[in-house]
């Protein structure tokens, strides 16, 4: 390479290399320049995109294509007049943010081709084509955005190309304006919009709803909007929109709300979502036997975290079972730990059903299978569990007995049920000879 | 000759923070004079590690 490149490094924290970032004005690294012998810019790449061979695809287009400042400047002298180059040379200019050339650039774009005939691409932020020309018109009403000078522009935009490629980015664009900046009634109209459009993105309302705190001259408007973000936020809330909500209902005075948003419920759940993480985390590599330290300390935190979850311990077990390490399951998740729900029939019968599963532990199982009846003795669910747990043991006439309880407890809807139950365990209980 | 500056330009990229890259060790412009001198282009490489 050093064939045909003389290859120079300029370190913004080396004097000499200081000294280059002022002469070529370099806003932000990595960039790349080529220059050729008279110190002339032929091209540059501002910014670096992984995976190399992304970033490799990228220089080969650029460069195979001709699309090199130098290439493009040359076009643009001969035929000024051509869309196409005017926008692919204006948008050179603009990644290295210079606007004083970029933006003229831009605006022949629009006058030259109003209907964007002229081409489209795709950035690589976003996933639909956009047309030069769209594209040109977003810069363009992007730059008055810069030190909140002005936002007609860009609404403007809006209105123009309501289902526009860029109307996400046009919107998002906006809220840097409005966010922090602009009247408290403007601010509020840009907000209903925004989520008019959007209405499922979160952190839009999040942005809203801190705005009126911000402002704190009418929180009453906000409660639609803590309404509606505790609405999206329900089934999976998310930290940072909890505190919002939390905030807004401590400015109102209401403690009991914040508490409901981000308090003990909030908390409770949050460290469950994660103990189950870490558990599905640990149960994935303890069946493949792979990463086993990893198991071990997911598992451990997941106990730390929420030590009287059963389903926790339960999840634990099997996590353990799947290392081979009984005995360590049973410590977890035994008739010691049984003991602690030894009143509560619903829990057992959850106990019941893992160890029958898993065929260990069985006699555990029995004990706590015979309390479930103790507790309960018309309950055909317990009878039935106890009728599987037999027939696991081995022990068919128990069986049969315990899924013949189950059927003759059984509800109404639960009897066919029970009743083939019952049939399936006298099918397995005939001798092989009497079976036609 | 274009083809081959292409997939130099590529390679060097790709590689210009890899081990064993030969970098000039002068400034800016005094890289610019050797590739003049030597009929070349120069590729700078504006770094920073903060």
């Amino acid at each position: 390479m050093t064939k045909y490149f003389v290859v120079v490094r300029a370190d913004r924290d080396e004097e000499k290399g200081a000294e280059a970032f002022r002469k070529y004005a370099i806003l932000g690294t990595p960039t790349t320049i080529v220059l050729d012998g008279d110190g002339a810019e032929v091209d540059w790449i501002v910014g670096y995109h992984a995976p190399p061979e992304k970033f490799q695809a990228k220089v080969n287009r650029s460069v195979a294509g001709g699309e090199t400042l130098k290439s493009l400047t040359a076009a643009h002298a001969l035929n000024p007049k051509d869309a196409a180059t005017a926008f692919k040379l204006g948008r050179k200019y603009a990644e290295r943010a210079d606007e004083a050339k970029a933006l003229p650039l831009y605006r022949d774009v629009v006058a030259l081709d109003p209907a964007g005939q002229a081409g489209a691409f795709t950035p690589d932020f976003m996933k639909a084509p956009v047309t030069f020309t769209q594209y040109a018109e977003y810069e363009l009403a992007r730059f008055p955005l810069q030190g909140r000078r002005d936002s007609a522009p860009m609404r403007a935009y809006i209105a123009k190309y309501p289902g526009g490629p860029m109307l996400r980015l046009a919107f998002s664009s906006l809220d840097i304006f409005y966010y922090g900046g602009a009247l408290a009634a403007e601010a509020d109209a840009f907000y209903a919009d925004y989520t008019a459009k959007f209405p499922t993105e979160t952190w839009v309302l999040q942005k809203w709803l801190t705005r009126i705190l911000q402002d704190k001259t009418s929180l009453d408007k906000g409660l639609a909007v803590a309404d509606r973000l505790t609405e999206l936020t329900e089934s999976n809330p998310d930290p940072y929109a909890q505190a919002v909500i939390a905030e807004f209902y401590l400015a109102r005075g209401d403690k009991a709300k914040a508490e409901e948003a981000f308090g003990k419920p909030f908390i409770d759940s949050h460290l469950s979502n994660i103990a189950f993480g870490l558990l599905q985390f640990a149960d994935f590599w303890a069946q493949r036997r792979e990463n086993t330290d990893r198991v071990e300390s997911a598992v451990a935190a997941a106990l730390k975290l929420q030590p009287e979850n059963m389903f926790v311990r339960l999840q634990a077990a099997k996590v353990f079972l799947g290392l081979g390490r009984d005995e360590t399951a049973i410590d977890v998740f035994g008739p010691a730990y049984a003991k602690t729900y030894w009143d509560e029939p619903g829990e057992l019968r959850s106990y019941i059903y893992f160890w029958t599963q898993q065929g260990r532990n069985l006699d555990g199982a029995l004990a706590a299978g015979l309390r479930t009846i103790a507790l309960r003795p018309r309950a055909y669910y317990h009878w039935s569990a106890l009728g599987d747990l037999y027939l696991k043991m081995g022990d068919k006439a128990k069986a049969l007995d315990a899924a013949g309880k189950a059927v003759e407890f059984a509800s109404p809807s639960a009897k066919p049920a029970m009743q083939r139950n019952l049939d399936k365990i006298k099918g397995q209980a005939e001798p092989p000879a009497s079976k036609k | 000759m274009r083809k081959s500056l292409i997939v130099v330009f590529a390679l060097l990229l790709l590689a210009a923070s890899a081990a064993g890259q030969v970098w000039f060790k002068g400034t800016v412009d005094e890289a610019v004079a050797r590739a003049k001198a030597e009929s070349k282009l120069v590729l700078v490489d504006f770094y920073s590690d903060g």
